[in-house]
């Protein structure tokens, strides 16, 4: 099962930071990035530039309005994550609680959607089936 | 360039959707990445469980404290995100309001974190300066240099 872990963090806490903590900071993240890779269960990591870069894209009335700046204007930001394989949750947990420990922010754990896996939301149940349906539909086309 | 389109949806405007509207919402989805996928453009696709699903960690004190549930507490939360290739923020605009048109939910377009391009915020370089020195092992997979 894959796991997602999203990270987020103040840029406030970013900019205050000296250099020193955080090239330690970003060492011990390529050490927790790399114990993941030697294992085989790393799949895919990325980082996001900041929040300036950002433009939002909502549909109101049937067109598209897109704006400067981030969807929430909250203090932590999703500066990146890491996807994740993991046996079951238990494991993913023990491999986030290190990345929280090392990456100077809070980690969100989820697992990734897949539409043949056991699913526990009913809403993600729904969805299942909905991906379920549209594949058999592009099959028998 | 890699951009990266989160989409942020909230879960019981999803669960007001007829079965049929669902099937269509996930069979346009899956179109505009299987179009992007064919002009080589799409790195890479993930959606996430619902937000029950969520654990979150927080650092306290010298400890890590492990609560249920998501870390943010909005009514639109992350559902999924691609990460795709655009020559420029237009391109890339361009590409997002397509799926915008279609999907339910909001969008966010945001490029992705490299430590060799040109960045404009000071905190992304300052970042990407940490990253260039002290992040051998990843640097050794995504130097174009040492690629070449």
């Amino acid at each position: 099962m894959k796991y997602a872990c999203l990270v987020y963090n103040n840029p406030n806490d970013t900019a205050s930071i000296t250099d020193a903590d955080l090239d330690r900071m970003i060492a011990n993240w390529d050490v927790w990035m790399s114990e993941l890779e030697k294992l085989g269960k790393h799949v895919f990591s990325s980082g996001l530039q900041s929040t300036v870069t950002a433009t939002t894209l909502r549909k109101c009335n049937g067109q598209v309005a897109i704006s400067d700046g981030p969807f929430a204007e909250t203090k932590e930001i999703l500066g990146g994550f890491t996807i994740i394989e993991a046996r079951d949750l238990n494991e993913a947990l023990i491999h986030a609680k290190k990345l929280a420990e090392i990456c100077g922010g809070t980690v969100e754990v989820r697992p990734q959607f897949d539409p043949f896996a056991d699913l526990i939301d009913p809403m993600d149940k729904r969805c299942a089936a909905a991906f379920k349906r549209s594949i058999e539909n592009a099959e028998s086309q | 360039m890699n951009y990266i389109c989160m989409v942020f949806n909230d879960p019981t405007e999803l669960d007001r959707l007829s079965e049929s509207e669902f099937g269509a919402v996930c069979r346009v989805c899956g179109d505009w990445v299987g179009e992007l996928e064919q002009r080589g453009k799409h790195v890479f696709s993930a959606g996430l469980q619902s937000p029950t699903t969520a654990k979150t960690f927080r650092r306290q004190g010298s400890g890590v404290k492990i609560t249920d549930g998501p870390y943010t507490e909005t009514k639109e939360l992350l559902g999924g995100f691609t990460i795709f290739d655009a020559d420029s923020h237009e391109e890339a605009v361009a590409e997002a309001s397509k799926l915008a048109a279609i999907c339910k939910g909001t969008l966010e377009l945001r490029p992705v974190m490299d430590p060799f391009a040109e960045l404009s915020d000071p905190i992304d370089q300052k970042l990407a300066r940490a990253i260039r020195s002290s992040m051998p092992q990843f640097m050794a997979e995504c130097d174009p240099a040492a690629k070449s």
